[in-house]
C-alpha cells in the first residue's frame, strides 16, 4: 500500500459551456467497520441545520436565499479508503444577475463547520429522528427485492468483510450512537482533516481560489495523505462453485452468478469493463439477446462490475420455473466471450460507442467533474486515457481474460407464493 | 433562451425544434398521445373499451414488432443512447445521438410506422412484460398505487400503466391493431428535435420520410363523466413495509381549468406542498414534535381525466392523527406564506434559466405540457415573472379538497393479529 501526499491548493478545472459553478469538498476517511451507523448520520445532522440555522425550516429558507442548487453530504468507498463529500452547486453570478458567491460560500462552511452542538453533542431530539428513519429503511431494504438479493450476494462472494460490510449487517450500530459519539467522530473524521477541494465553472481561477480560500484555508490545518489502499481483490469462497438456494417472501425471483478474477491486477481493469459492455452495453446486449430477445424469459438483467474487488456479478429477474434454463444461457454467453469471430465486430462496436462517450460527455457537467475527481485522487484514469487502453485491446485479449474469470457463487432467490392483493 | 420553433407537415404532424449549437448531442423524441389512462375510444362510429396495459404493451409491440426489426436495438448499436416509455397521456420513444441523427431519424420512423401484427408476436412480446410486471409487485407503493385509484375513481377504471399480469393475457391482436390504427396517426402525434443539428436538413428528412406512408382514420376519445366524490374513504394494504404508512388522496375537479391555468398550478401546487407540508410548515414541524413523523412528508400530485390527485403520505404508527392532523390543515388553508412563495418563484426561475443546461431539462417539461395539459408553449421567465401571490392563494383556495381518500399500508402480520 502507497501513502500519497496531495498538494495543498484548490483543483479546478475551467469550463465556459455550463451556468453553474461545482463544488466539492472531500475529507479523506478510511472505511472502518464499526463506523457504519455513524457515517450514514453524520451527513442528516449536517445537512439540515446549523449553528446560525438551527431549524429545519431556517436552514432550507436560507438554501434557498442563497440559490443553492444542490447541497449534499455522502460517504463514497474506493476499497478500503472512503471520502466524506460535500457537494455543492450554484448558478454562476452571470446566470443569476448578481453576485453572491461569499454569501453562498460562507453557507456551506456553516454547514460543514458550524453544526449545530449542545453540550459537546448534536442536538438528541434530531440524532433520535434519524436512527428511527434508517431503522425503517433497513426493514424497507430488507422488503425490497433487488437491495435484498444484492446485499446477500455480496455477503456470500465475501472473504474479508469489507465488501458487504454495510447497514443491513450492522445494524445493532444504530442504537450505540449518541450525540456525543457521534459529534467526536464528526470532529475525527471531518473538522480536524483537512479537506480537498474541487471546483468546476465559468469563473476565473484566481477568484474562486481567494473565496474558496478564504473560507476554507483555516481549515488547511495539516497536508493531506491518502492511502491508496483502494484494491481489496476477493479471493475465491471456495475450489469449488458454491451454490446458494433461498426462499424468500418476494413476488419475483433473482438467479445470480458472481465470478471472481484470478490474479487479478489493475491491468486487468480494461478487461472487466469490456466484459460488462459486451455483456450488458446497447452496443452489444449479449445477455438481453440470449434471455430476452431468443428465450422471452425476462424483462431485465443487471450486470455490475466491481474492478477493485476483480468482480463480476450478473443478476437476472425471473420467473422461478425458467431457473435452469437461465442458468444455462448465462454460462453459454460468458463462454461466447472467448469466440474471437463474435466478439471481434461487437468489440469494434463498443470502441466506437467509447469514442462517441468522449463527445457525449462534453453535455454533462456532473460528468465532467467527477472523472476530473476521479482522476486527481487517482480513482480511475481519465476517459481518454481509458479510450485508448480500450483501442489497444483485441477479440484475443478478451478470450485469454475469460479464462481467468471463474465462477464463484451461483445464488438463487426464489418468490414465495402470495395471496392476491 | 433560444426557441423553440413549431411546424405542421400537410398531414397533421407537428416538429418542434429547439437548436443549442453549445451542445454537442441531439434529442429526438417522438410522441403520441396516447397513454396508459385512454381506456375508452369511438373509431368509425364504434365504441372500444380496453384493458389495462395496452399502451405500454403497443409500446413493446412497435419497438420490437416492425418490419426494421427491433429499432432500439439498432440505434443503440449504432451508439446511440435510446428507450420508450409510456406514461399516462402518452407513449415517448426517443434516442440521443452525436452523430447519424438522419440514420436515427429514418429508422426510428420507420419502426413505428410498419408494425407487422402477428399473434405469434404478441406471445412473444407478451412474455418479457409478465416479468416486467412481477418486478413492480414487489413494491409497495406500486400496489398503493393501484388501491388508491380504485378507491377515488367509479366511471375511470384505469388503475396501472403495466396492467396485470392478467389483464395482459388477455390482451387480444386485434385489440393491438385497433389501439395503433386509432392513436397513431400524425394528427395524434408530435416530434421535438433538441440540440446541435441542422434545421433544414432535419425538417427535410422528416417532411420526406412522411411523404411516403398514408394516414387515415379519426378517433375520438369517450370521456365518461366521472362523480366528484370517491368509491372508498378508507383502505388497507397489507403488504411488507419497515413501518406503517398512511396516504391521503384528494380526487380535485381540474375542468374549469385553461391548458394555461393548468400549468400555471402545476408550479403553485409544488409552492403549496412547501407551505403547507415541507420543512417550512407548520404542520410538519407539529407533527414532528408530536412524534407522530419522524421522517418527511411525501407530496406529489399527477393529473388523471378532468381531476388532479394529490398525494400526501409519510410513515407513521399513528395513522388515524396524521390523517386528521393533515385534513384539518387542508380543510382551513391558513398557512399561505409570502416569503416562502418569493423564494420558490426565484427557484422556478432558476430553473428555468438553467434549463438550458442539458437538453432533457429543456425538453422533457415541454413535453410534458403539451401532453399533460394541452398546452403547446415550453415555460418561459416571462411566464414565471407573472407569478403572484395572491393570484397563487386565489388558485389554490378555488380547489375543491372534499373529496378524498384514505390507504394505510400495513405488515401482513397485522392482518393476522386483526383476524385474531
Amino acid at each position: 500500500m502507497t501513502t500519497w501526499r496531495l498538494p495543498k491548493k484548490i483543483y479546478f478545472l475551467p469550463n465556459q459551456d455550463f451556468q453553474t459553478i461545482r463544488i466539492q469538498i472531500l475529507f479523506p476517511q478510511p472505511f472502518c467497520e464499526e463506523d457504519i451507523a455513524k457515517r450514514i448520520l453524520l451527513p442528516s445532522m449536517l445537512m439540515y441545520l446549523c449553528q446560525q440555522y438551527p431549524t429545519e425550516e431556517e436552514f432550507q429558507k436560507e438554501v434557498q436565499r442563497r440559490y443553492i442548487l444542490k447541497l449534499s453530504c455522502d460517504y463514497f468507498c474506493v476499497g478500503r479508503m472512503g471520502f466524506f463529500s460535500f457537494s455543492f452547486v450554484i448558478p454562476t453570478p452571470e446566470a443569476l444577475g448578481e453576485n453572491i458567491l461569499e454569501k453562498q460560500f460562507s453557507l456551506l462552511e456553516q454547514i460543514i463547520y458550524h453544526p449545530k452542538v449542545v453540550d459537546q453533542g448534536f442536538d438528541s431530539f434530531e440524532l433520535e429522528r434519524e436512527k428511527e428513519n434508517l431503522r425503517v429503511q433497513v426493514k424497507n431494504d430488507k422488503n425490497n427485492q433487488k437491495k435484498w438479493n444484492h446485499f446477500r450476494l455480496c455477503e456470500l462472494v465475501d472473504d474479508q468483510g469489507l465488501f458487504s460490510a454495510c447497514i443491513l449487517n450492522h445494524s445493532k450500530q444504530i442504537d450505540k450512537v449518541t450525540p456525543c459519539n457521534l459529534y467526536q467522530y464528526y470532529l475525527d473524521s471531518i473538522y480536524h482533516q483537512t479537506p480537498i477541494i474541487f471546483a468546476m465553472g465559468d469563473i476565473s481561477q484566481k477568484y474562486i481560489s481567494s473565496i474558496l480560500g478564504k473560507y476554507f484555508y483555516p481549515y488547511f490545518s495539516k497536508e493531506v495523505s491518502i492511502d491508496l489502499d483502494y484494491n481489496q481483490f476477493l479471493a475465491p469462497v471456495n475450489s469449488n462453485v458454491q451454490t446458494i438456494h433461498e426462499k424468500s417472501s418476494f413476488h419475483d425471483s433473482s438467479l445470480s452468478l458472481a465470478y471472481k478474477v484470478q490474479d487479478m491486477s489493475e491491468s486487468d481493469f480494461v478487461y472487466l469493463n469490456l466484459i460488462q459492455q459486451l455483456l450488458s452495453s446497447l452496443s452489444s446486449r449479449l445477455l438481453a439477446k440470449k434471455l430476452r430477445d431468443e428465450l422471452e424469459m425476462i424483462y431485465s438483467c443487471r450486470v455490475q462490475a466491481y474492478f477493485r474487488f476483480g468482480l463480476l456479478m450478473i443478476t437476472a429477474y425471473i420467473d422461478r420455473n425458467n431457473k435452469d434454463i437461465i442458468y444455462e444461457k448465462i454460462l453459454e454467453v460468458i463462454q461466447e466471450l472467448k469466440d474471437v469471430n463474435l466478439i471481434e465486430p461487437l468489440l469494434k462496436n463498443i470502441k466506437e460507442r467509447e469514442r462517441i462517450q468522449l463527445i457525449r460527455v462534453l453535455d454533462h457537467p456532473a460528468h465532467i467533474f467527477e472523472d476530473f475527481i476521479f482522476q486527481n485522487l487517482k480513482i480511475k484514469q481519465s476517459l481518454e486515457e481509458e479510450y485508448q487502453i480500450i483501442m489497444g485491446i483485441h477479440a484475443q485479449d478478451i478470450a485469454q481474460f475469460i479464462d481467468r474469470l471463474h465462477l464463484d457463487t451461483v445464488y438463487f432467490l426464489e418468490e414465495g407464493s402470495h395471496e392476491s392483493i | 433562451m433560444n426557441p423553440f420553433e413549431s411546424f405542421v407537415l400537410d398531414n397533421g404532424l407537428t416538429v418542434y425544434l429547439y437548436q443549442n449549437s453549445k451542445r454537442h448531442s441531439t434529442f429526438f423524441q417522438f410522441v403520441t398521445l396516447f397513454g396508459a389512462e385512454t381506456k375508452d375510444f369511438m373509431l368509425d362510429s364504434e365504441e372500444y373499451h380496453l384493458p389495462d396495459g395496452l399502451a405500454h404493451l403497443l409500446e413493446h409491440y412497435l419497438v420490437e414488432c416492425n418490419a426494421c426489426g427491433n429499432f432500439l436495438k439498432e440505434l443503440g448499436e449504432a451508439q446511440m443512447s435510446t428507450n420508450a416509455y409510456t406514461y399516462y397521456h402518452m407513449t415517448r420513444f426517443y434516442f440521443e445521438t452525436v452523430e447519424n441523427l438522419e440514420y436515427g431519424i429514418q429508422t426510428l420512423l420507420k419502426g413505428i410506422y410498419s408494425p407487422i401484427f402477428s399473434e405469434e408476436n404478441l406471445e412473444r412480446i407478451k412474455g418479457p412484460i409478465y416479468q416486467e410486471i412481477r418486478g413492480e409487485e414487489n413494491s409497495k407503493f406500486y400496489h398503493a398505487r393501484r388501491k388508491i385509484l380504485d378507491s377515488l375513481f367509479q366511471k375511470n377504471q384505469f388503475r396501472s400503466i403495466l396492467g396485470t399480469v392478467e389483464e395482459v393475457q388477455k390482451i387480444s391482436l386485434e385489440e393491438v391493431r385497433l389501439c395503433y390504427q386509432a392513436f397513431y396517426q400524425p394528427k395524434n402525434q408530435f416530434i421535438v428535435v433538441g440540440g446541435n443539428f441542422d434545421k433544414e436538413h432535419v425538417l427535410r428528412e422528416i417532411k420526406m420520410f412522411y411523404q411516403t406512408i398514408p394516414f387515415s382514420s379519426s378517433v375520438q376519445v369517450i370521456k365518461k363523466p366521472e362523480p366528484l366524490s370517491v368509491k372508498v374513504k378508507h383502505s388497507t394494504l397489507f403488504f411488507p413495509t419497515g413501518k406503517d404508512y398512511t396516504l391521503l388522496a384528494y380526487k380535485v375537479p381540474l375542468s374549469s381549468f385553461s391548458p394555461k391555468e393548468k400549468v400555471t398550478l402545476d408550479f403553485y401546487i409544488q409552492y403549496f406542498f412547501d407551505m403547507y407540508f415541507r420543512f417550512s410548515s407548520s404542520l410538519y414541524q407539529q407533527l414532528v414534535q408530536e412524534k407522530i413523523i419522524t421522517g418527511s412528508i411525501a407530496a406529489s400530485s399527477f393529473v388523471l381525466g378532468d381531476f388532479l390527485v394529490i398525494l400526501i403520505g409519510a410513515y407513521t404508527d399513528q395513522g388515524r392523527l396524521f390523517e386528521q392532523k393533515v385534513q384539518d390543515t387542508i380543510l382551513r388553508l391558513d398557512s399561505f406564506d409570502s416569503v416562502v412563495f418569493d423564494l420558490d418563484k426565484k427557484s422556478t426561475l432558476l430553473e428555468i434559466i438553467l434549463r438550458e443546461e442539458s437538453l432533457s431539462s429543456m425538453i422533457l417539461p415541454f413535453v410534458d405540457n403539451i401532453s399533460e395539459f394541452q398546452y403547446f408553449y415550453p415555460d418561459t421567465k416571462e411566464d414565471v415573472l407573472a407569478f403572484q401571490y395572491e393570484k397563487f392563494k386565489k388558485m389554490i383556495c378555488s380547489l375543491n379538497f372534499k373529496n378524498f381518500s384514505v390507504l394505510t399500508i400495513q405488515n401482513p402480520v397485522e392482518k393476522k393479529k386483526n383476524e385474531l
